[in-house]
């Protein structure tokens, strides 16, 4: 697999990946980027290590997934197995921990562990049914 | 760059769950990504197809058009002449003249086409090769592998011998395009800009493009597919492989393709058998992982500590600080709590400035009573030195007076 610092060079300003706003920052829609922003820190694409959380909607089961890239050789090449996705629990002390249980883990990415665990507030929060409107 | 070449699997393409076989990858495909390259090449190589258009030589200088100069109460451009019709006396020939020629007219001997290094051309084809081998690349070029099992996708050969449409759509599906596939056919629409009346109605997205080496039916069968697109391993096209200048297009390879393309490009050491003098190209820098370049032990070992950096706070003024006072100048929060101390009764630290200041008084009168007091003091002293020399002024000055007297007697 290609340097990660040379595929950014070549993905950064041609992904078909890419949104962008006016006097917004540049975001990405790829699989596997935390924030959604056009990072190299947070590509999806370019990165060997992977960190994306997103809530998946399959009829009427709303799940919280966590993506991670597998760090097996044989998989880089394989598109379909390389992103590894796993549940997280919606619980309300067990998600956090679980996501710390993974992501603390010093191979994959300990230092989105903050953003993450926002990030799956944010997504709990619209899983609610009844939203309430903060004024 | 991976060391050690990857093994690739070869795809069964009548059951594509199942692999009939390994192959080591060719070092094409481990070619340097330059995007800079392949879109530069693409540039120049798009421009080859182009059609001369211009407008006719004559166009708008047609006429036996004369100015009437001056002394005719109009402007003096070049008129049409005779008479009998509108266009007598119209304006003509000038860019702003109705009917007139145009600005710079547009002219067939145009430098339309461009040439290009073969060189440049042969490294861009590598570089595009290489590209359609990353996941990531294809990917972001835009198109859906999701469900493919393995890049770069090698099918065994028997694909190559496919006559049928249906059979070759259902081969596809079942490699994991199908998602792919499903997004061309969805992206048909009908093409912006005056290309619809022009025979160019319609704009699609790109799919696949199936590399084969022998032709048995293949091309054939791929071609009313939409998006599919065929090539043969020997007439690669840059246009077709990274379409827009955007390398990383989905390609899919059958064994014997995949094969060819050893024999055809060779080693980085070997050279190109079959291509004369050129050998493919070199990475600026073979291990291009900065952070494992920078993390690595032969880098490490040699840095330096990193340096403390101060780093300035808010600054605070030590005249208002007593924490900032006591760090710059130690002791002064004792002294000052001892001063303190001192103007409070009571203390021994209050006794102690007594003790002291009466001891000051003591030496002072005693100082006073020796050198203040008697015949001796300072201001005696030089009363006395005074008088005694006024007295002897006094006195000259009478003995001066008196002579002179004297004189005037």
């Amino acid at each position: 697999m290609a340097a990660p610092d040379l595929l950014w060079q070549c993905v950064k300003n041609q992904s078909c990946f890419i949104r962008k706003q006016k006097n917004f920052p540049v975001m990405t829609a790829e699989p596997g980027n935390l924030c959604g922003l056009n990072n190299f820190q947070f590509s999806g694409l370019a990165s060997k290590k992977v960190l994306g959380l997103d809530s998946k909607k399959v009829g009427k089961k709303e799940s919280i997934v966590l993506t991670t890239r597998s760090k097996r050789e044989s998989r880089q090449y394989r598109p379909g197995v390389v992103l590894v996705t796993t549940g997280i629990k919606k619980g309300k002390k067990q998600g956090p921990e679980q996501l710390k249980k993974i992501i603390g883990a010093t191979w994959n990415r300990p230092e989105l562990l903050e953003m993450a665990l926002k990030k799956y507030k944010k997504i709990k929060t619209s899983f609610k049914k009844n939203k309430t409107v903060k004024k | 760059m991976a060391t050690a070449r990857p093994v690739v699997s070869i795809y069964n393409f009548e059951n594509p769950s199942e692999k009939t076989g390994t192959m080591p990858m060719p070092v094409v495909l481990q070619s340097p990504l330059r995007p800079d390259l392949v879109r530069e090449v693409h540039r120049d190589m798009a421009k080859n197809k182009r059609q001369a258009y211009a407008v006719k030589p004559k166009a708008g200088y047609d006429t036996a058009a004369a100015s009437w100069c001056t002394g005719r109460a109009v402007a003096r451009i070049p008129r049409a002449p005779g008479g009998g019709t509108h266009r007598a006396g119209q304006a003509a020939f000038g860019n702003q003249a109705r009917g007139g020629g145009m600005f710079n007219p547009t002219t067939v001997w145009r430098r339309w086409h461009r040439r290009v290094n073969v060189t440049k051309k042969r490294h861009a084809v590598a570089c595009a090769l290489a590209a359609s081998a990353l996941p990531p690349l294809v990917m972001a070029r835009g198109h859906k592998i999701n469900q493919v099992a393995e890049l770069p996708l090698v099918v065994s050969d028997g694909i190559q011998s496919l006559t049928k449409t249906k059979q070759a759509k259902e081969t596809l599906k079942k490699l994991g395009c199908g998602e792919e596939l499903q997004k061309v056919i969805d992206s048909k629409s009908i093409r912006a800009g005056q290309g619809k009346a022009r025979n160019r109605r319609y704009v699609k997205r790109l799919g696949p493009l199936v590399i084969y080496n022998e032709d048995n039916g293949i091309t054939r069968a791929m071609r009313n597919i939409p998006g599919v697109e065929c090539a043969h391993v020997d007439r690669l096209n840059l246009l077709r492989l990274a379409p827009g200048g955007s390398f990383g297009r989905f390609v899919i390879f059958t064994e014997g393709a995949f094969k060819k393309l050893s024999d055809i490009y060779g080693t980085l050491k070997s050279g190109a058998p079959k291509k004369k003098g050129y050998t493919l190209p070199r990475a600026a820098m073979v291990n291009a992982d900065l952070s494992r370049i920078i993390n690595s032990t032969e880098v490490q070992s040699v840095l330096r500590p990193k340096m403390e950096r101060y780093t300035h706070g808010i600054k605070r003024n030590a005249l208002k600080s007593k924490e900032l006072m006591e760090e710059l100048n130690p002791g002064s929060t004792e002294r000052k709590a001892v001063q303190q101390k001192a103007s409070q009764k009571g203390t021994p630290e209050y006794d102690e400035v007594q003790k002291k200041k009466k001891a000051r008084i003591e030496e002072s009168k005693k100082y006073n009573k020796e050198h203040k007091k008697g015949d001796e003091t300072f201001y005696k002293t030089l009363m006395k030195a005074f008088e005694a020399k006024a007295a002897a002024d006094a006195a000259k000055k009478a003995a001066e007076k008196a002579e002179d007297e004297e004189d005037e007697e």
